[in-house]
Protein backbone atom coordinates (compact mmCIF):
# COMPACT_ATOMS: atom_id res chain seq x y z
CA UNK A 1 0.00 0.00 0.00
CA UNK A 2 1.06 3.53 -0.64
CA UNK A 3 -0.95 6.23 1.11
CA UNK A 4 -0.26 9.86 0.50
CA UNK A 5 -1.40 13.15 1.96
CA UNK A 6 -3.49 15.37 -0.26
CA UNK A 7 -0.93 18.13 -0.07
CA UNK A 8 1.35 16.04 -2.31
CA UNK A 9 -1.05 16.50 -5.21
CA UNK A 10 -0.13 18.51 -8.27
CA UNK A 11 -2.25 19.94 -11.06
CA UNK A 12 -1.39 21.53 -14.39
CA UNK A 13 -3.76 23.23 -16.80
CA UNK A 14 -2.60 23.94 -20.36
CA UNK A 15 1.03 23.95 -19.26
CA UNK A 16 0.54 26.15 -16.19
CA UNK A 17 1.20 24.75 -12.76
CA UNK A 18 -1.78 25.67 -10.56
CA UNK A 19 -0.65 23.60 -7.58
CA UNK A 20 0.44 26.56 -5.49
CA UNK A 21 -2.97 28.26 -5.80
CA UNK A 22 -5.24 25.31 -5.06
CA UNK A 23 -6.57 24.08 -1.73
CA UNK A 24 -8.68 21.23 -3.02
CA UNK A 25 -9.04 19.22 -6.23
CA UNK A 26 -11.86 16.74 -6.68
CA UNK A 27 -12.97 14.68 -9.62
CA UNK A 28 -15.96 12.42 -10.17
CA UNK A 29 -15.92 9.77 -12.88
CA UNK A 30 -19.08 7.92 -13.84
CA UNK A 31 -20.46 5.63 -16.51
CA UNK A 32 -24.10 5.85 -17.49
CA UNK A 33 -26.23 2.82 -16.75
CA UNK A 34 -28.54 2.19 -19.70
CA UNK A 35 -31.73 0.38 -18.81
CA UNK A 36 -31.85 -3.01 -20.56
CA UNK A 37 -34.65 -4.51 -18.53
CA UNK A 38 -37.02 -6.64 -20.58
CA UNK A 39 -40.20 -8.58 -19.92
CA UNK A 40 -39.74 -11.63 -17.78
CA UNK A 41 -36.99 -10.16 -15.63
CA UNK A 42 -37.37 -10.01 -11.87
CA UNK A 43 -34.82 -7.26 -11.38
CA UNK A 44 -33.62 -4.27 -13.36
CA UNK A 45 -30.81 -4.87 -15.81
CA UNK A 46 -28.42 -2.12 -16.82
CA UNK A 47 -25.64 -1.98 -19.37
CA UNK A 48 -22.73 0.42 -19.00
CA UNK A 49 -22.81 3.31 -21.45
CA UNK A 50 -20.80 6.49 -21.83
CA UNK A 51 -17.97 7.54 -19.56
CA UNK A 52 -18.22 10.92 -17.91
CA UNK A 53 -15.97 12.94 -15.60
CA UNK A 54 -15.86 16.32 -13.95
CA UNK A 55 -13.12 18.23 -12.19
CA UNK A 56 -13.63 20.74 -9.39
CA UNK A 57 -10.95 23.15 -8.28
CA UNK A 58 -10.98 25.29 -5.12
CA UNK A 59 -8.22 27.70 -4.28
CA UNK A 60 -7.02 31.19 -3.60
CA UNK A 61 -7.35 34.05 -6.06
CA UNK A 62 -4.24 35.49 -7.69
CA UNK A 63 -4.57 37.97 -10.53
CA UNK A 64 -0.87 38.05 -11.43
CA UNK A 65 0.63 37.18 -14.80
CA UNK A 66 0.29 33.46 -15.58
CA UNK A 67 -1.36 32.95 -12.17
CA UNK A 68 -4.57 31.07 -11.46
CA UNK A 69 -7.03 33.80 -12.50
CA UNK A 70 -5.41 34.34 -15.89
CA UNK A 71 -5.32 30.62 -16.63
CA UNK A 72 -8.83 29.74 -15.46
CA UNK A 73 -10.46 32.85 -16.94
CA UNK A 74 -8.95 32.04 -20.35
CA UNK A 75 -9.98 28.41 -20.05
CA UNK A 76 -13.64 29.36 -19.64
CA UNK A 77 -14.06 30.07 -23.34
CA UNK A 78 -11.22 28.00 -24.82
CA UNK A 79 -12.52 26.48 -28.05
CA UNK A 80 -10.03 23.64 -27.98
CA UNK A 81 -10.82 22.79 -24.38
CA UNK A 82 -8.46 22.73 -21.44
CA UNK A 83 -6.02 19.91 -20.79
CA UNK A 84 -5.59 19.04 -17.13
CA UNK A 85 -3.06 16.66 -15.60
CA UNK A 86 -3.76 15.82 -11.97
CA UNK A 87 -1.36 13.78 -9.87
CA UNK A 88 -2.98 12.87 -6.51
CA UNK A 89 0.27 11.58 -5.00
CA UNK A 90 2.72 13.98 -6.58
CA UNK A 91 4.92 14.07 -9.63
CA UNK A 92 7.23 11.08 -9.52
CA UNK A 93 8.13 8.57 -12.21
CA UNK A 94 5.34 5.92 -12.52
CA UNK A 95 3.15 7.75 -10.01
CA UNK A 96 -0.54 7.49 -10.80
CA UNK A 97 -2.14 10.45 -12.50
CA UNK A 98 -5.32 11.48 -14.28
CA UNK A 99 -5.70 13.34 -17.53
CA UNK A 100 -8.77 15.21 -18.70
CA UNK A 101 -9.38 17.04 -21.94
CA UNK A 102 -12.25 19.16 -20.76
CA UNK A 103 -14.36 22.24 -21.12
CA UNK A 104 -14.35 24.60 -18.20
CA UNK A 105 -18.01 25.13 -17.41
CA UNK A 106 -17.69 27.50 -14.48
CA UNK A 107 -15.19 29.89 -12.97
CA UNK A 108 -16.14 31.74 -9.80
CA UNK A 109 -14.28 34.37 -7.85
CA UNK A 110 -15.34 35.30 -4.32
CA UNK A 111 -14.08 38.08 -2.07
CA UNK A 112 -15.63 37.62 1.38
CA UNK A 113 -15.16 40.52 3.77
CA UNK A 114 -13.85 38.17 6.42
CA UNK A 115 -11.44 36.02 4.41
CA UNK A 116 -9.13 35.60 1.46
CA UNK A 117 -10.27 36.05 -2.11
CA UNK A 118 -11.05 32.66 -3.62
CA UNK A 119 -11.24 31.04 -7.03
CA UNK A 120 -13.30 27.99 -7.87
CA UNK A 121 -13.70 26.27 -11.21
CA UNK A 122 -15.54 23.30 -12.64
CA UNK A 123 -14.72 21.40 -15.81
CA UNK A 124 -16.59 18.81 -17.84
CA UNK A 125 -14.37 16.26 -19.56
CA UNK A 126 -14.72 15.30 -23.22
CA UNK A 127 -12.71 12.10 -22.74
CA UNK A 128 -13.78 10.75 -19.38
CA UNK A 129 -11.10 10.62 -16.73
CA UNK A 130 -8.07 8.82 -18.09
CA UNK A 131 -5.88 7.08 -15.57
CA UNK A 132 -2.20 6.74 -16.30
CA UNK A 133 1.33 6.68 -15.01
CA UNK A 134 3.93 9.42 -15.02
CA UNK A 135 6.32 8.65 -17.88
CA UNK A 136 8.37 11.78 -17.31
CA UNK A 137 8.25 13.86 -14.15
CA UNK A 138 8.59 17.60 -14.66
CA UNK A 139 12.18 18.38 -15.62
CA UNK A 140 14.12 20.53 -18.02
CA UNK A 141 15.76 18.74 -20.96
CA UNK A 142 18.40 20.27 -23.19
CA UNK A 143 19.52 17.28 -25.28
CA UNK A 144 18.07 14.13 -26.86
CA UNK A 145 17.20 11.45 -24.34
CA UNK A 146 14.72 8.99 -22.92
CA UNK A 147 13.15 8.10 -19.60
CA UNK A 148 13.27 4.77 -17.84
CA UNK A 149 10.59 2.32 -18.88
CA UNK A 150 7.10 1.55 -17.64
CA UNK A 151 6.36 -2.17 -17.85
CA UNK A 152 2.93 -3.74 -18.15
CA UNK A 153 2.28 -7.45 -17.82
CA UNK A 154 1.79 -7.87 -21.56
CA UNK A 155 0.80 -6.16 -24.79
CA UNK A 156 -2.62 -4.52 -24.62
CA UNK A 157 -4.98 -3.90 -27.51
CA UNK A 158 -7.15 -0.91 -26.61
CA UNK A 159 -4.82 1.92 -27.50
CA UNK A 160 -3.55 4.66 -25.24
CA UNK A 161 -3.63 8.37 -24.56
CA UNK A 162 -0.73 10.62 -23.73
CA UNK A 163 -0.80 13.94 -21.91
CA UNK A 164 2.01 16.47 -22.22
CA UNK A 165 2.38 19.60 -20.11
CA UNK A 166 5.10 21.95 -21.32
CA UNK A 167 5.80 24.59 -18.68
CA UNK A 168 8.92 26.34 -20.00
CA UNK A 169 10.43 26.62 -23.48
CA UNK A 170 13.70 28.27 -24.40
CA UNK A 171 15.01 28.77 -27.91
CA UNK A 172 12.95 26.87 -30.44
CA UNK A 173 11.94 24.07 -28.07
CA UNK A 174 11.71 20.46 -29.17
CA UNK A 175 9.51 17.41 -29.44
CA UNK A 176 8.34 14.68 -27.06
CA UNK A 177 7.27 11.14 -27.93
CA UNK A 178 5.92 8.15 -26.03
CA UNK A 179 7.43 4.98 -27.47
CA UNK A 180 6.71 1.29 -26.91
CA UNK A 181 8.68 -1.91 -27.22
CA UNK A 182 8.28 -5.67 -27.09
CA UNK A 183 11.79 -6.35 -25.84
CA UNK A 184 12.79 -3.18 -23.95
CA UNK A 185 15.62 -2.80 -26.45
CA UNK A 186 14.26 -1.28 -29.62
CA UNK A 187 11.46 1.25 -29.17
CA UNK A 188 8.88 2.23 -31.79
CA UNK A 189 7.12 5.60 -31.81
CA UNK A 190 3.64 5.25 -30.33
CA UNK A 191 2.47 8.78 -29.51
CA UNK A 192 4.22 11.72 -31.15
CA UNK A 193 3.30 15.07 -29.73
CA UNK A 194 3.53 18.08 -32.01
CA UNK A 195 6.72 20.10 -31.68
CA UNK A 196 6.53 22.41 -28.66
CA UNK A 197 7.60 26.01 -29.09
CA UNK A 198 5.68 27.63 -26.22
CA UNK A 199 3.98 26.86 -22.93
CA UNK A 200 1.15 24.47 -23.77
CA UNK A 201 -0.49 21.11 -23.16
CA UNK A 202 -1.35 18.34 -25.60
CA UNK A 203 -3.40 15.18 -25.51
CA UNK A 204 -2.84 12.56 -28.20
CA UNK A 205 -4.77 9.30 -28.47
CA UNK A 206 -3.89 6.19 -30.46
CA UNK A 207 -5.75 2.95 -31.07
CA UNK A 208 -4.53 -0.62 -31.42
CA UNK A 209 -1.74 -2.54 -29.79
CA UNK A 210 0.47 -1.09 -27.09
CA UNK A 211 3.47 -3.23 -26.29
CA UNK A 212 4.59 -4.17 -22.83
CA UNK A 213 7.29 -1.53 -22.36
CA UNK A 214 6.69 2.21 -22.72
CA UNK A 215 9.02 5.15 -22.22
CA UNK A 216 9.21 8.85 -22.98
CA UNK A 217 11.72 10.19 -25.47
CA UNK A 218 12.53 13.75 -26.39
CA UNK A 219 14.41 15.61 -29.09
CA UNK A 220 15.55 19.11 -28.23
CA UNK A 221 16.54 21.66 -30.85
CA UNK A 222 20.02 23.22 -30.80
CA UNK A 223 20.57 25.77 -28.02
CA UNK A 224 17.03 25.15 -26.74
CA UNK A 225 15.27 23.43 -23.86
CA UNK A 226 11.91 22.02 -22.85
CA UNK A 227 10.60 21.70 -19.33
CA UNK A 228 7.81 19.17 -19.49
CA UNK A 229 5.77 16.49 -17.74
CA UNK A 230 4.30 13.47 -19.54
CA UNK A 231 1.53 11.10 -18.48
CA UNK A 232 0.91 7.79 -20.24
CA UNK A 233 -2.59 6.26 -20.08
CA UNK A 234 -2.87 2.67 -21.31
CA UNK A 235 -6.47 1.74 -22.12
CA UNK B 1 16.61 11.47 -49.31
CA UNK B 2 17.84 8.07 -48.29
CA UNK B 3 20.30 8.02 -45.44
CA UNK B 4 22.31 5.05 -44.40
CA UNK B 5 23.47 4.51 -40.87
CA UNK B 6 25.76 1.54 -40.48
CA UNK B 7 28.33 0.21 -38.16
CA UNK B 8 31.77 -0.58 -39.45
CA UNK B 9 31.85 -4.18 -40.56
CA UNK B 10 34.76 -6.57 -41.03
CA UNK B 11 36.14 -7.25 -44.45
CA UNK B 12 33.71 -9.25 -46.56
CA UNK B 13 30.83 -8.86 -44.06
CA UNK B 14 27.52 -7.41 -45.30
CA UNK B 15 25.06 -6.29 -42.59
CA UNK B 16 21.37 -6.75 -43.42
CA UNK B 17 19.69 -3.43 -44.08
CA UNK B 18 16.16 -2.47 -43.14
CA UNK B 19 14.00 0.51 -43.94
CA UNK B 20 12.24 1.96 -40.91
CA UNK B 21 8.52 2.51 -41.48
CA UNK B 22 8.18 4.44 -38.22
CA UNK B 23 10.58 6.23 -35.90
CA UNK B 24 12.83 3.78 -34.03
CA UNK B 25 15.19 4.15 -31.11
CA UNK B 26 17.71 1.48 -30.20
CA UNK B 27 20.99 1.05 -28.41
CA UNK B 28 23.48 2.49 -28.20
CA UNK B 29 21.61 5.79 -28.35
CA UNK B 30 20.62 5.45 -32.01
CA UNK B 31 17.57 6.99 -33.66
CA UNK B 32 16.14 6.26 -37.11
CA UNK B 33 13.29 8.26 -38.56
CA UNK B 34 10.64 6.75 -40.83
CA UNK B 35 12.12 6.14 -44.26
CA UNK B 36 15.71 5.78 -43.12
CA UNK B 37 17.66 2.64 -44.00
CA UNK B 38 19.64 1.16 -41.13
CA UNK B 39 21.91 -1.82 -40.79
CA UNK B 40 22.73 -1.76 -37.10
CA UNK B 41 19.43 -2.79 -35.50
CA UNK B 42 19.77 -5.13 -32.53
CA UNK B 43 19.53 -8.65 -33.95
CA UNK B 44 17.15 -9.68 -31.18
CA UNK B 45 14.63 -7.01 -32.22
CA UNK B 46 14.60 -7.63 -35.96
CA UNK B 47 12.14 -10.53 -35.87
CA UNK B 48 9.37 -8.71 -34.04
CA UNK B 49 9.94 -5.46 -35.88
CA UNK B 50 9.53 -7.32 -39.19
CA UNK B 51 6.53 -9.29 -37.96
CA UNK B 52 4.77 -6.14 -36.76
CA UNK B 53 5.55 -4.29 -39.97
CA UNK B 54 7.70 -1.58 -38.41
CA UNK B 55 10.65 -2.32 -40.70
CA UNK B 56 11.04 -3.88 -44.12
CA UNK B 57 14.02 -5.60 -45.62
CA UNK B 58 16.03 -3.44 -47.93
CA UNK B 59 17.59 -5.24 -50.92
CA UNK B 60 21.38 -5.23 -50.82
CA UNK B 61 23.00 -2.65 -53.10
CA UNK B 62 23.80 -3.99 -56.60
CA UNK B 63 27.53 -4.18 -57.43
CA UNK B 64 28.58 -1.56 -59.93
CA UNK B 65 29.07 -2.93 -63.48
CA UNK B 66 32.69 -3.23 -64.58
CA UNK B 67 33.35 -0.95 -67.52
CA UNK B 68 36.57 -1.12 -69.51
CA UNK B 69 37.95 2.29 -70.25
CA UNK B 70 40.51 2.85 -72.99
CA UNK B 71 43.22 5.22 -71.89
CA UNK B 72 45.76 4.86 -74.69
CA UNK B 73 46.63 3.26 -78.02
CA UNK B 74 47.82 0.06 -76.40
CA UNK B 75 44.63 -0.25 -74.36
CA UNK B 76 42.49 0.19 -77.46
CA UNK B 77 44.37 -2.66 -79.06
CA UNK B 78 43.73 -4.91 -76.06
CA UNK B 79 40.02 -4.13 -76.13
CA UNK B 80 39.57 -5.23 -79.76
Amino acid sequence: MSFGHGTLAKLWANGYDLTAYLQNVASAATVTAEDATTLGKTAKVALPGLADATLNLDGLFDGGANAVDQVLAAALRAAGGTIFTWLPQGDGFVNVGYGLLSDETGYNVATPATGLAKSTATAQSRTGRERGLVAHALAQRTTWGNSSWIAAAATSSNGAAGYLQVTVVTGTGGMVRLCHSMDNMTYVDLITFAASTAVEAQRVEVSGSVYRYVRAEWTINTSSSLTFQALFCRK
Amino acid sequence: MRQRIGQRMGKGTQAAAYRARVGLSYPPGRRAEAGEVVSDLPQASVAWLLAEGWIEEEPPPQPLPVVAVATGEGDREKMR
